[in-house]
C-alpha cells in the first residue's frame, strides 16, 4: 500500500476510536437496553460526584430525550442526567413492534433502564423527571406495584395521571380562552362535546382539539424555534432526527385506542415518594390547573413550582429556574 | 470512572483498511476505483471505498476531435461512516450505474444499489431478561437493507483527455429495511476520487 493510502488509513481509524471516560466526577457514558424489540439509547451525562442521577423521561410520546441535553446544561453541572429515548422514539432502533406502545409495556422499559442504571451506578441514586408524556409513563411506572422504591423522587413537569381528566381540564382551559379572546367558534365547538371516560375515543378528533389549543395560545414556543438549536439536532448531536421523524409516525393505533386506557387516579394516593409538580403556568396543554387536581389526589407531601413564565417546556423557556428548582429537590431529598 | 476500550474501534480499523484496498490499492481487475468522504447526514462521517466493472461503454466524436461517453457501469462499494455517541455503520453496496463524461471532462452519473446495512452501536448493549438481570450484548447492532439511489455530478482532473482521475460528488437516498416494523430515511453524501486503471 502507497503511503498516503497508509497515512489516511491512520488518521481514519484513529476518527472511528470512539473517545474514552474520563477519569473526573463527570461521566459520559453511552448505554444502550435491548428489550422487547427495542434498542433504546440511554447517554448519562454530569456530575457523578454526589451519585445523584436525573433521569430523564421525554414526552410525545415518540420524541426524545437526548435532543433536549443543551437545556440541562446547569443540572448536569451538579449532578449527572440520563438521557433515554423510548421504545419507538428519538433515536431508538431495533426492530420493535408498535403494537408494543402500552402503558405496562412503557413501565416495564422504565423499569429495565432503572434496573441497569443501578446495576452500572450501584450506590446511586435515582431521581425521575418526567415531562408531559412522560409524567404518564412515571406515574404508570410508580403505581405499579414494586416500583417506587427503586427512585429516590419524582419531578413532574406538565403531564397527568389520566387522559380522561387531561382532557376535561383542556375543555375547560379552551372554553374559558375562547370566552376571553372571544373567539366564537372554539367556544361552540368545545362546548358541543359532551365529555366522558366512555366516550372519549369517539368525541376527541386530535387535529380538531390541538388547532384550537394552540389558536388560543396554548402553547406558543418550542425548542424547535430556535434554529442553532435545530441545525445541531440534525447535525451535531448523538441523536438522529431521521429516526425520530420515522419513529413519532408510529403512534396511530397509540392515539386511536391506548391513550384512552390511561387512567392512574386512584392509585396515586398509594405513592409515598417525594413529588414535585413543575407546571408552566401559562400551558394550555397540560392546564395548571391539573396540577393542583394531581395534588389533591396525592397523600405524599407534595410541592406545585410554579413558572409564571412558561407554557409547555419550563426547561426551555426558564432554564435557570428549571434547573435551580430541581437541584433543590434533589438536593433535599 | 474507568477507562474503556470499545471493540467496534478496532472492527472499525479493519473495515477502514479494506475501503482504502477496494479504493485505492486493489487495481487488478476494476476499470475503475473509487475512494471518497461519506456523510451520513453529511456530518457522520465515514469513508467509501469501491471498484467498478464497466458493462458497455459508448463513445461519441465531437467537434476538434474531442470525444463524450457513456458508461453503464457495475460497482462494489464498502462504507464505513460513524455516527459520535450513537452508531457506527457498514455498508457493502453492489450498484449499476450510468455515467456520462462530456468532452470537456464533465461528469454526470446516477446509480441504483440493493445494499447490506449493519450498525454498531457505541457503547454497552445490554439484554434485559424482565426480571432484572443483564447480559452484556457482544458487536449490538441492527441489520438492514438498504436500497438506495445516487446522483452525481464531477469532473476530470487535469486536461488531458486520458488524465485518470476524477473527483465526484454523489447525493445518494437511502432507506433502510426494518426499522421499528417500518423503514428509516438515510439520505448521505460521497465526495471523492474516481481513478481510471484501464
Amino acid at each position: 500500500m502507497k503511503f498516503p493510502a497508509l497515512l489516511l488509513l491512520v488518521v481514519a481509524a484513529l476518527a472511528f476510536l470512539p473517545a474514552c471516560t474520563k477519569t473526573t466526577p463527570y461521566v459520559s457514558d453511552d448505554l444502550r437496553l435491548r428489550h422487547k424489540g427495542a434498542d433504546m439509547p440511554i447517554w448519562v451525562r454530569g456530575n457523578m460526584e454526589d451519585r445523584k442521577i436525573v433521569l430523564f423521561l421525554h414526552g410525545g410520546p415518540g420524541e426524545c430525550a437526548m435532543c433536549l441535553r443543551e437545556y440541562f446544561a446547569a443540572v448536569e453541572e451538579e449532578v449527572a442526567v440520563a438521557y433515554w429515548d423510548q421504545r419507538i422514539a428519538g433515536s431508538a432502533s431495533g426492530n420493535a413492534d408498535p403494537a408494543t406502545l402500552t402503558y405496562p409495556q412503557f413501565a416495564e422499559d422504565l423499569r429495565m433502564v432503572v434496573l441497569l442504571l443501578k446495576k452500572q451506578y450501584p450506590d446511586a441514586k435515582i431521581y425521575l423527571l418526567g415531562h408531559s408524556f412522560g409524567v404518564e409513563m412515571a406515574w404508570q411506572f410508580l403505581t405499579t406495584p414494586g416500583n417506587q422504591d427503586l427512585v429516590g423522587g419524582f419531578v413532574a413537569l406538565n403531564g397527568t395521571y389520566s387522559t380522561f381528566d387531561w382532557l376535561h381540564t383542556v375543555q375547560q382551559w379552551v372554553i374559558e380562552q375562547a370566552q376571553t379572546q372571544n373567539d366564537t367558534e372554539a367556544l361552540q365547538y368545545m362546548q358541543n362535546i359532551q365529555l366522558r371516560p366512555d366516550n372519549m375515543a369517539s368525541v376527541v378528533q386530535w387535529g380538531e382539539w390541538y388547532t384550537r389549543m394552540f389558536r388560543l395560545g396554548a402553547n406558543p414556543v418550542w425548542p424547535s424555534d430556535d434554529k442553532a438549536y435545530a441545525f445541531k439536532l440534525w447535525f451535531a448531536t448523538p441523536h438522529s432526527k431521521f429516526s425520530q421523524i420515522t419513529n413519532v409516525a408510529l403512534y396511530d393505533d397509540y392515539y386511536s385506542r391506548e391513550i384512552f386506557t390511561f387512567n392512574r387516579r386512584a392509585l396515586l394516593k398509594d405513592v409515598h415518594i417525594p413529588v414535585a409538580l413543575f407546571w408552566g403556568a401559562k400551558d394550555g396543554i397540560m392546564p395548571i390547573a391539573h396540577a393542583y387536581e394531581t395534588r389533591e389526589l396525592l397523600s405524599t407531601p407534595t410541592e406545585i413550582v410554579r413558572f409564571e413564565q412558561s407554557w409547555h417546556t419550563a426547561f426551555y423557556t426558564e432554564p435557570e429556574l428549571f434547573a435551580r428548582e430541581l437541584l433543590r429537590f434533589v438536593g433535599e431529598h | 470512572m474507568k477507562r474503556k476500550h470499545h471493540r467496534p474501534g478496532r472492527i472499525a480499523a479493519l473495515i477502514i483498511w479494506l475501503a482504502v484496498y477496494l479504493g485505492f490499492a486493489h487495481d487488478a481487475y476494476a476499470q475503475n476505483l473509487r475512494l471518497a468522504y461519506f456523510g451520513e447526514t453529511l456530518t457522520h462521517y465515514g469513508l467509501r471505498g469501491g471498484m467498478e466493472y464497466t458493462l458497455r461503454h459508448a463513445e461519441k466524436s465531437k467537434s476538434g476531435g474531442r470525444i463524450s461517453a457513456n458508461d453503464l457501469y457495475f460497482g462494489l462499494t464498502l462504507t464505513l461512516y460513524r455516527h459520535p455517541h450513537n452508531h457506527v455503520g457498514l455498508i457493502l453496496a453492489p450498484e449499476l450505474g450510468w455515467r456520462h463524461i462530456g468532452k470537456r471532462g464533465g461528469i454526470v452519473q446516477a446509480a441504483l444499489s440493493p445494499g447490506l446495512f449493519r450498525s454498531f452501536y457505541e457503547g454497552a448493549t445490554w439484554r434485559s431478561d424482565g426480571d432484572g438481570r443483564f447480559e452484556r450484548v457482544p458487536l449490538a447492532g441492527q441489520w438492514g437493507f438498504l436500497p438506495g439511489v445516487s446522483v452525481g455530478y464531477g469532473h476530470r482532473l487535469g486536461k488531458a483527455p486520458d488524465a485518470p482521475y476524477s473527483w465526484c460528488l454523489n447525493l445518494h437516498y437511502l432507506r433502510q429495511y426494518p426499522y421499528n416494523r417500518s423503514y428509516l430515511h438515510r439520505p448521505a453524501i460521497e465526495l471523492g476520487i474516481i481513478k481510471q486503471t484501464r
